[in-house]
């Protein structure tokens, strides 16, 4: 027979859920041990230690409420970044309207580039 | 050279609206620009040397140093005066088909003026060649390019090990062992928020084959990763021994008793003002919820949390367990909010800016390394206009010039968890913000002298603007 614990990480959405918005608390002045201990046993089985990303560096998260955890971080990046590539490609866009100038007339002609072969600007 | 002007002026005003920072455009050539660059946007390479633990790295002819410091090599050192930065390790990461040196390089105090100032800068590559301010201008300023390029690579590399690598397995031990109502997790989630992006976005379009590594340094994406890898065990992803002020009087740049004080360290200047604000706002948390040392000890996931960081998480350098004292938590949440200080030091807008900004920054040399001094030209050694326009927008896009609600200034200012914390912390919250908006006027405001300079720089470096800084690692 399979120990209780061992079924919560199907339960573990409704279990953290419930936990989420109350004031904060140290567990020393818990009344419900019961309720907090479940919370923290069903984490222990649902945000797992997972390979180093980006180098061999610390564990990254894993398990089914830690790559929930990075998911929700790639959904901001995304909205940020989204943002921040418009506006650089809008700049570059703007910066093509002197490039070829900048590359006839400057040193950068030395280069032999112009801006008919600038791949950056081309991609946008 | 000035040519690359061109790039930037009247330019990338949605992206970059602050531009360069004030100063750099026209005095990056020179060498006050790239010594003080070492004690504010890229502050995190250096250290002095001393006068008897520390031998000499490398030589040179006594009477170039004579010339440039008014003494020899060995009275610097022996008076604490002499400075190191060594990237020699580059040598040995894969490279691409652009080149880049392995540079190290000196700094010293000089005795008259007190001005921080370079030395030498040895390319440690086939030719090895030595260059000091005495040589010609074009020479030294294609060495000065050199070191910055490998002070780039360093900057980014370190970067991931220094603050994303540790924020998130200590965050990620708290997941594990807190109650999502532990006032020290919901703090932490706070600090985290958006944080677990950067590292897969990083294997996506960093250094995965053909990414931003391969396409624009001379470290391949693999290369790339191998040296996150050796900063992380090498110091960069160790807890407590990087601390604020243990880390600078590690690396003798602060209360050093070996040698004289910096004259000027905008960094230092910079993040202990904020590192104070920070230090007081755990105080407070800290206190508010562990009204006695005692407390500290019955808090068993508190506790957990710390058994699990020196064991299953192998934090390095995590306090050890059990934590007996209050001071012990509040130094701990301490650096964990200033690890996003080092975070944006090194990258946010930064780059951007002023460390990677060209032409005394490129990311990579596009041909080889001079077998000799006496270099007429150093164009071929520079990004073409493609290549710059690409290094520049690479970099405007790691800035977050327009997000404010995301701004360092609230980064405990946030509703849900405001909203579970007490009337003690939501003030504690506010007299921070009005500290960081008082700290950000005071920036805002701040000109050159009348020697031209701000605090010793021919530049003025705003990087940690609580208002431009963001509130978490999550770029």
């Amino acid at each position: 027979m399979k120990p209780l614990f061992a079924f919560l990480p199907i339960f573990s959405p409704l279990i953290l859920a419930n936990v989420a918005q109350k004031p904060l608390v140290i567990p020393v002045y818990v009344e419900n041990v019961t309720e907090r201990l479940i919370e923290v046993a069903t984490k222990q089985q649902t945000y797992i230690y997972g390979a180093p990303r980006l180098g061999n560096t610390s564990f990254f998260p894993s398990g089914p409420m830690g790559q929930q955890l990075v998911l929700d971080s790639l959904v901001s990046f995304e909205e940020e970044n989204a943002i921040i590539s418009e506006r650089a490609r809008e700049d570059i866009a703007d910066l093509m309207t002197i490039v070829d100038i900048v590359s006839m007339t400057s040193m950068f002609s030395q280069q032999g580039l112009t801006a008919s072969e600038c791949h950056v600007c081309k991609r946008g | 050279m000035g040519d690359f002007k061109q790039l930037y002026e009247g330019q990338w005003r949605r992206s970059i609206p602050d531009g360069l920072n004030a100063g750099v455009s026209t005095n990056a050539s020179l060498d006050l620009q790239f010594s003080m660059e070492r004690l504010s946007a890229s502050p995190f390479s250096l250290r002095r040397l001393h006068p008897t633990d520390d031998e000499l790295p490398f030589e040179i002819e006594q009477s170039i140093v004579s010339q440039i410091a008014g003494e020899d090599l060995d009275s610097l050192h022996s008076k604490g005066q002499l400075f190191f930065v060594d990237h020699s390790v580059q040598l040995a990461l894969p490279k691409t088909t652009r080149y880049s040196a392995a540079c190290s390089a000196y700094f010293f105090i000089h005795s008259d003026s007190g001005s921080f100032l370079p030395l030498a800068i040895k390319t440690n590559t086939e030719f090895d060649l030595i260059y000091t301010p005495r040589d010609s201008q074009l020479d030294w300023t294609l060495a000065k390019i050199m070191m910055n390029s490998n002070e780039a690579i360093f900057n980014e590399a370190y970067h991931v090990a220094a603050a994303h690598a540790v924020q998130e397995i200590v965050h990620l031990a708290a997941v594990r062992t807190l109650s999502a109502a532990h006032p020290v997790l919901a703090l932490l989630d706070r600090m985290m928020v958006g944080s677990y992006a950067p590292r897969p976005m990083g294997e996506a379009v960093l250094t995965n084959p053909g990414g931003v590594f391969d396409t624009y340094t001379s470290i391949t994406g693999t290369g790339g990763l191998q040296a996150i890898t050796l900063y992380y065990h090498y110091g960069a992803g160790a807890y407590q021994s990087n601390y604020f002020i243990t880390n600078l009087e590690s690396r003798g740049l602060i209360n050093c008793t070996w040698g004289p004080p910096l004259q000027h360290y905008p960094f230092f200047e910079d993040t202990s003002s904020i590192y104070l604000s920070l230090h007081n706002f755990m105080k407070t948390f800290v206190e508010s919820y562990y009204p006695a040392d005692s407390i500290i000890v019955f808090d068993h996931e508190l506790q957990d949390w710390i058994k699990e960081g020196t064991k299953a998480a192998k934090i390095i350098d995590f306090p050890d367990s059990p934590i007996k004292n209050r001071q012990t938590l509040i130094d701990m949440l301490t650096h964990f909010a200033y690890l996003t200080v080092v975070h944006n030091t090194l990258n946010g807008g930064d780059p951007v800016s002023v460390s990677s900004s060209l032409p005394y920054h490129p990311a990579s040399l596009h041909a080889p390394l001079p077998s000799e001094k006496g270099v007429t030209d150093i164009m071929p050694w520079l990004p073409n206009v493609s290549t710059s326009i690409g290094e520049i927008a690479l970099f405007a896009k790691f800035n977050r010039p327009v997000f404010e609600s995301s701004s360092f200034l609230n980064i405990f200012n946030d509703v849900k968890f405001l909203g579970m914390s007490n009337n003690v912390i939501r003030q504690a919250e506010q007299t921070f913000r009005d500290e960081m908006n008082a700290l950000s006027s005071r920036m805002k405001g701040w000109v050159f002298d009348a020697d031209g300079l701000h605090r010793g720089m021919p530049s003025i470096w705003n990087a940690l603007d609580p208002t431009k800084m963001a509130l978490s690692s999550a770029i």
